[in-house]
């Protein structure tokens, strides 16, 4: 337990005498945290590092009860921070890809077999890749279809939370009830997830 | 929805770590730093925080926020043990 976080609790609590002096010492340890875990990397000049912390003050200050004294009051914040800056960085950086652009172009190039495989390998490897598309299209909803479909083209999890109207947890959470429900239908299928690598990496081998 | 082998081998990938019960990205948030300062000092990691290192390895974006942080804190231990030493 890290009661010295507890200190920083308190002294940041709106009837604290202290606090403003807490406010002033938490801004620079985040700003230099940040600056850190942040060096080099195109997009983070001061003034988005400045808005970064100041957008991760308040976050700090409107979940102060979260802080459970696990780890220094610090290194939570700077975590809280470096959420802040990295999900306005992946913000900027995908603003122009939208899931409609995804989903319209129809996706994914369909998989072909390599030239010179063995028929009765193409032919296993053929017949569960129809079986994976149907039952992506049998098992998963549109807004699951939709996430894995923007989860495999790399878009990121704040990006598809922002454009499906959905919070960051939701669209996990969404993933990972597809994930379950895609496992659950090829095992029921009777394939285990091995035999499915398998059968994907004979070929490929 | 047709995937190439590239998101084939993704998807698979993605599938065989997916367990019944996973934390999500805001539970990540509530867990990392104390996973970050274990890892940094070479502290065991408790079974409950175990949860943490499953999610880094499914979630992208945790994971790279995750990284920065370790990089950060390592770079101020560093600092820490610089400023600290005798000249």
């Amino acid at each position: 337990m890290n009661t010295a976080g507890f200190e920083w609790q308190k002294r940041l609590a709106p009837d604290s005498p202290d606090r403003e002096s807490a406010l002033r010492e938490l801004r620079l340890f985040m700003l230099k945290g940040v600056r850190a875990g942040l060096f080099r990397r195109p997009g983070t000049d001061d003034d988005f590092l400045e808005d970064v912390v100041q957008s991760a003050m308040i976050r700090v200050l409107d979940h102060l009860d979260r802080f459970e004294g696990r780890s220094a009051f610090t290194t939570w914040a700077i975590a809280i921070a470096l959420r802040v800056a990295f999900t306005e960085l992946r913000r900027k950086h995908w603003n122009n890809v939208s899931l409609d652009e995804l989903r319209e172009k129809g996706a994914f190039p369909r998989s072909e077999a390599a030239s010179g495989s063995d028929p009765h390998e193409a032919a296993a490897r053929h017949s569960l890749i129809t079986l994976l598309h149907r039952i992506i299209r049998k098992e998963l909803s549109p807004h699951q279809r939709d996430m894995l479909l923007a989860e495999l083209n790399g878009m990121p999890h704040d990006e598809i939370a922002a454009q499906m109207g959905l919070t960051r947890n939701a669209v996990y959470k969404l993933g990972h009830d597809a994930r379950r429900a895609l496992r659950r239908a090829l095992e029921a299928a009777g394939y285990g997830i091995e035999e499915v690598r398998n059968v994907l990496e004979r070929q490929e081998g | 929805m047709v995937p190439g082998d590239d998101q084939i081998r993704a998807l698979v990938n993605a599938l065989s770590i997916t367990r019944e019960h996973e934390i999500d990205c805001s539970e990540c948030l509530d867990m990392v730093a104390e996973f970050a300062e274990r890892e940094l000092s070479n502290r065991p990691i408790p079974d409950a925080l175990e949860t943490v290192r499953h999610h880094l390895t499914r979630c992208g974006e945790c994971r790279e926020e995750y990284e920065a942080l370790f990089t950060t804190l390592k770079r101020m231990q560093e600092q820490e043990e610089s400023e600290g030493r005798p000249d």
